[in-house]
């Protein structure tokens, strides 16, 4: 089989599961999500290779987006089932939209293992970076509580301590940072309901998935920005970054006690050298300019 | 929900699905996309960077060469992306002579390289370059956002060098309320990050902007991609656009730290007590005639952080040209053909009061 038929095949079981999974959705029927062999990660390993290299991410970022986005919009379904049909008001529009409120959080954390949904979430992308960037360098293991470092390997043990601590601290920052994120897609689930509430008032109830969906963008792009400008955001996003560093620091600390004890360079030594050329070819350039202006004063 | 209306959403949702294996399909024969349309050569090297002269497109306008500095964190080629959607190309179509400095990707052995080095180092001898190259006596410096800032230094140190100032979506003014970008570099411990990082990946800096914006900038634009599948030149488009979004050169530290420290902390611009190579930038010694291009929608770089120039230059002919969209509609959007006539027709009504050479 070709890769061209591989990936039909691929594509038209996914297509087929999709299928599947809205019918029993409509229906009422238990939906137990994609299987992983038909997600985009699967896709991404088997046909990657095979596609140009300007579209690959292009390719993997709408698979990604596109099925997160037809996992949110079965919650989407909910609000259109759920929000009020007439214009009204008072009490029975406020049960109405609590009702539908409570449908929504419930879903997102059910459907997703957490409030913020995967792939749809405020700065998922950042925090993928950071957590890559942290990946790297992450110790395998707690800080060990109390212990004191003792006998001949005592700096050794000290130095892994400090590294797990480091780790454990970046582990912390990157889940309060996370849990922030939360508490946006959490308020942007409060603003998308008080739209729906409005738009019911004045019998404008959304008619799409889709529509829901640029509802729930509008919201959450609210709810973000009034997030992000806070002081708050900003210092946990400096204590992610400097947890992040300081574990990389103590790692780099290792590497080097490592390459120095076999004399291989390290990076120490190669910034004192490219800080060294740097003042030589400023200094270079001082002088070349110098002998260009006394040419000229000396020309007629 | 009515019958009818479950009938509707899941039509909707089996149509979208349809879509989607329509454009995994559609991106898999697209073929590799191409960036940058217009004809250049290279005419100086040095180090990672290059300097590029574009081959002319209409007769000599007779005015100065045009030098385009871009920012470091993106890649030059947004100006000239392709052909309908090429700043560059406006440009040589109005008969200017356009040289572009392109960075490049610095690695390891650039962590050192300072602002100093950029401004008075590499753009100063790309502005050598140009001079000899055209036999101009001074050239038409364009600065595109944080090469702006750059090309603002750049004119207040070596006046003489520069016959007219554009600065196209350019901060002045670091710390205005709505600058979200500055709220958060205010609390970056940049020390701390160059120390340990050297150069500071572009992955990073990439996902913090898109972190600006992030259910439009990432989510909304995928979902919305299905729209487009069934067209192969939209669909080329956006490939393209997303190529330029991801492709983002590493920072060399040093430059990066005294960046963020100078100009997002410490406003020394706007202040008038940054200082590069031991002089002072005091935007006053700028007294060449300025056009200062901002985006009204801009959310890396908000008309307030640019605005201010025009108090601060030091120049009796400061003009202002407001586009109508976003820090990347500028270059991209169907309004962006208006940027290039602006700027051209801008640098030709001053022509009387510059000797070409």
């Amino acid at each position: 089989m070709s890769d061209q038929d591989a990936q039909a095949a691929w594509l038209a079981a996914w297509l087929s599961t999709q299928r599947d999974l809205w019918q029993k959705f409509a229906a009422g029927a238990p939906v137990a999500p994609p299987p992983a062999a038909l997600g985009p990660q699967a896709f991404m390993q088997l046909f990657g290779a095979t596609l140009p290299d300007s579209s690959r991410d292009v390719t993997r970022r709408m698979m990604e987006f596109g099925e997160g986005y037809l996992g949110v919009a079965r919650e989407f379904w909910k609000v259109l089932e759920g929000a009020p049909k007439a214009p009204q008001g008072g009490a029975d529009l406020a049960r109405q939209l609590e009702a539908l409120r409570g449908q929504l959080m419930q879903g997102f954390s059910g459907v997703y293992g957490g409030i913020a949904p995967a792939g749809l979430a405020p700065g998922s992308d950042a925090l993928a970076a950071w957590s890559r960037l942290g990946a790297a360098f992450m110790p395998g293991s707690a800080p060990p509580e109390g212990g004191v470092a003792f006998g001949p390997t005592r700096e050794r043990q000290e130095a892994i301590e400090r590294l797990a601590r480091a780790g454990l601290r970046y582990q912390q920052a990157l889940a309060a940072f996370g849990a922030l994120l939360g508490r946006v897609s959490s308020d942007a689930v409060d603003r998308l309901t008080r739209r729906i509430g409005e738009r019911a008032a004045g019998e404008q109830r959304p008619e799409s998935l889709r529509a829901v969906y640029d509802l729930w963008v509008d919201a959450g792009e609210e709810a973000y920005a009034a997030a992000a400008h806070a002081p708050e955001f900003a210092r946990a996003q400096a204590e992610l970054n400097d947890a992040l560093m300081d574990l990389k620091r103590e790692q780099q600390r290792q590497v080097e006690d490592w390459a120095r004890s076999l004399d291989l360079p390290t990076r120490s030594e190669m910034n004192t050298v490219l800080k060294r050329v740097n003042t030589l070819r400023r200094r270079l350039r001082e002088l070349e300019e110098e002998l260009e202006q006394l040419r000229r004063s000396r020309q007629p | 929900m009515s019958g009818d209306a479950a009938a509707c959403a899941l039509e909707e949702a089996l149509a979208y699905s349809q879509r989607l294996a329509t454009g995994v399909k559609a991106l898999g024969q697209l073929g590799e996309v191409s960036f940058g349309c217009s004809e250049k050569e290279a005419v100086y090297a040095e180090d990672k960077l290059t300097l590029y002269r574009y081959r002319p497109r209409a007769a000599a306008a007779g005015l100065p060469p045009v030098l385009v500095c871009y920012a470091l964190v993106n890649r030059p080629y947004m100006v000239d992306l392709q052909e309908d959607r090429s700043l560059v190309r406006g440009l040589l179509e109005r008969g200017l002579d356009v040289f572009l400095i392109d960075w490049g990707y610095p690695d390891g052995a650039d962590r050192f390289l300072e602002l100093d080095d950029y401004v008075n180092g590499y753009l100063d001898r790309c502005v050598d370059q140009v001079l000899a190259a055209s036999g101009a006596a001074a050239i038409n410096l364009l600065g595109v956002c944080q090469g702006g800032t750059f090309s603002l230094c750049y004119a207040a140190l070596h006046p003489e060098k520069v016959a007219n100032l554009i600065a196209m979506v350019t901060p002045v003014d670091f710390q205005t309320p709505e600058n979200l970008l500055s709220k958060w570099a205010r609390d970056l411990d940049v020390d701390r990050m160059v120390d340990t990082l050297g150069n500071v990946p572009g992955e990073l800096l990439n996902a913090t902007f898109l972190a600006l914006m992030p259910f439009r900038l990432t989510s909304q634009k995928y979902v919305a991609l299905a729209d487009i599948v069934d067209d192969p030149k939209q669909l080329e488009n956006f490939v393209r656009m997303e190529k330029w979004i991801f492709d983002s050169p590493d920072q060399a530290g040093e430059a990066f730290r005294q960046f963020i420290k100078w100009l997002f902390q410490e406003n020394r611009l706007l202040h008038g007590r940054l200082e590069l190579g031991g002089r002072r930038v005091d935007l006053a010694d700028i007294r060449c005639p300025v056009l200062n291009v901002y985006a009204t929608q801009d959310h890396l770089v908000p008309p307030s952080a640019s605005l201010p120039l025009g108090r601060l230059v030091g120049s009796q002919d400061y003009s202002t040209f407001a586009f109508p969209g976003g820090h990347i509609g500028i270059y991209v959007s169907g309004r962006a053909r208006q940027v290039p006539q602006a700027i051209a027709d801008w640098l030709a009504s001053r022509a009387g009061a510059v000797a070409t050479g």
